[in-house]
């Protein structure tokens, strides 16, 4: 269910339920060419079917002349093995990534054929995304976004989705890193759309809701936003909760009607005002705020202010019901989601009602 | 005797990162070459040479994807670079891949659907086997049960490279 919502909410699937199978053929198609095309395999360009022939005199071997043609240690630039080890630095630091992916979960590492399958999936997902993405290239915590999408995907009840969750992912991943990529952009991060901007707007969106508690960081505790809130938003809270609580942020992340980077700030805010107290008895002595300690509250708290106030609202279960929530979650995920669609722009259903 | 260093050619071209794997059969003599082969790549496996002092095995054997490989200098195979001699080290050691040095001369042979490199002297140290010694080494690409080495030669100042390609039988 959640699977296909998010399918939907990201625009990879269209409306019209009769163009899903088309687009969905369609489209992992092209992710089986722009794997053909742009993955490169120099042992597979370069070997010939044949082996090398024994010369008549002593029997030794008797290679092929390649020196204007392409060998590993090629300096030209048509070199297939250039730019196959340009792509392996690129590999190494995705590589890196995506085996510290969740390590508290089977699913993205540990033993095994499926985790070990899961890891190449990933990989070779976000090596595609640097390589069609000249600009951005890969930044490190793209795989956090990816993961979300991959696992859902994945664990897609219908085997025929699952198998293609790979495809499925990387154009839902593209769909949602374009909301964002220039907070991702490291030339943009001082210009008006970079992510220093983007954590102003935060700032300023806390010192019309919680002035007291904004006057505390900025006066105080002298806390730089950034040293909290560029996680937040550039990850979408993947590093704040576990996977299933994130699943259910991101069920509301996207299909925010206010666009999505607002309800992204929205959160950021809403949790930042549910730890007022403790932010507000902090003297400053202690630098950053925990984040940890934010994370059992999260997500009921914040739009009171900034969606169109319509939600249902919901009291907080305490830390004990956290699990059976978890569950609940897992069970009927993108609900809201649902509800949400059609009524995109008029109201905001941002939270399942649990009555 | 010894020559001094690799050829500014070759070292031109071998730079970090793009070889995971450095076979030496021996006869490095300094261990400043051993520091500037280690630089190129950690996982360097040296055999120990006439000239070599300090605690490198006679002869070694590693398993690199499909393959299992012999290194060893092959001064202690007598005739020196006889083919048949080096088959039977080759058996000693169950290897797929036999690489051996000593002659100062790039061979490769395919012996009983084995194969059998010896990748020459990357300086091109004199040999007492020719007079006429070509620097030379050899850069080996796995691919499942496929090897394709790269013989870099040095031929009147100018790095030639010649493809040798083997596919491991089962």
């Amino acid at each position: 269910m959640r699977s296909l919502v998010w399918k939907l909410l990201l625009e990879y699937l269209p409306c019209d339920r009769k163009k899903w199978k088309s687009t969905l053929a369609a489209k992992r198609n092209d992710y089986e060419q722009f794997c053909e095309e742009l993955i490169i395999n120099p042992s597979k360009v370069m070997a010939s079917e044949a082996d090398s022939h024994a010369s008549t005199q002593d029997g030794s071997l008797v290679g092929t002349d390649v020196t204007a043609t392409d060998h590993p240690l090629s300096v030209q630039d048509n070199s297939v093995w250039k730019s196959y080890f340009k792509d392996t630095d690129l590999l190494e630091q995705i590589d890196r990534d995506v085996m510290r992916t969740h390590p508290d979960l089977q699913f993205f590492s540990g033993e095994g054929d499926a985790t070990k399958k899961h890891q190449d999936d990933m990989r070779r997902a976000l090596l595609l995304f640097a390589k069609l993405n000249p600009g951005l290239r890969y930044v490190q915590g793209m795989n956090e976004l990816y993961a979300p999408l991959y696992y859902t995907f994945s664990l897609d009840p219908d085997p025929a989705m699952a198998e293609h969750a790979e495809a499925d992912a990387f154009f839902c991943f593209v769909e949602l890193i374009s909301d964002l990529r220039d907070n991702f952009c490291q030339q943009l991060d001082n210009s008006g759309v970079g992510i220093k901007a983007t954590i102003g707007k935060l700032n300023t969106m806390l010192s019309e809701n919680d002035r007291e508690l904004w006057v505390h960081l900025e006066q105080n505790t002298k806390v730089n936003p950034q040293f909290y809130a560029f996680r937040w938003i550039t990850l979408l809270f993947t590093q704040e909760f576990d996977l299933p609580d994130l699943m259910r942020v991101w069920d509301s992340l996207l299909s925010s009607p206010n666009g999505r980077l607002g309800y992204v700030l929205t959160m950021c805010c809403g949790m930042l005002m549910t730890v007022r107290d403790e932010l507000l008895t902090d003297t400053g002595e202690e630098e950053v705020p925990a984040d940890d300690e934010e994370e059992p509250e999260e997500e009921e708290e914040e739009p009171e202010e900034e969606e169109d106030s319509q939600q249902e609202e919901q009291d907080d279960p305490p830390t004990a019901e956290r699990q059976a929530r978890y569950e609940e979650h897992r069970r009927e995920p993108a609900e809201a989601a649902l509800r949400c669609k059609p009524l995109k722009g008029a109201v905001g259903v941002l939270i399942p009602g649990k009555s | 005797m010894r020559a001094t260093d690799i050829p500014p050619q070759f070292k031109q071209l071998l730079v970090p990162g793009k070889i995971q794997h450095i076979l030496c059969t021996g006869d490095l003599c300094v261990k400043e070459v051993h520091d500037y082969l280690k630089g190129l790549c950690s996982d360097l496996h040296v055999t120990k040479g006439e000239f070599d002092e300090g605690t490198y095995p006679e002869t070694k054997v590693l398993t690199i994807g499909a393959f299992k490989i012999g290194i060893s200098h092959g001064h202690q195979v007598v005739p020196w670079g006889d083919l048949e001699s080096l088959a039977m080290l080759q058996r000693q050691l169950d290897v797929d891949i036999l690489i051996t040095g000593h002659t100062h001369q790039f061979k490769a042979y395919k012996y009983e659907d084995r194969l059998v490199i010896n990748p020459g002297s990357a300086t091109g140290a004199y040999s007492a086997i020719t007079p006429d010694v070509k620097p030379s080494f050899v850069l080996m690409d796995i691919d499942g049960l496929r090897v394709v080495s790269y013989v870099y030669e040095l031929v009147n100042g100018e790095v030639k490279v010649d493809k040798i390609e083997f596919t491991k039988t089962s």
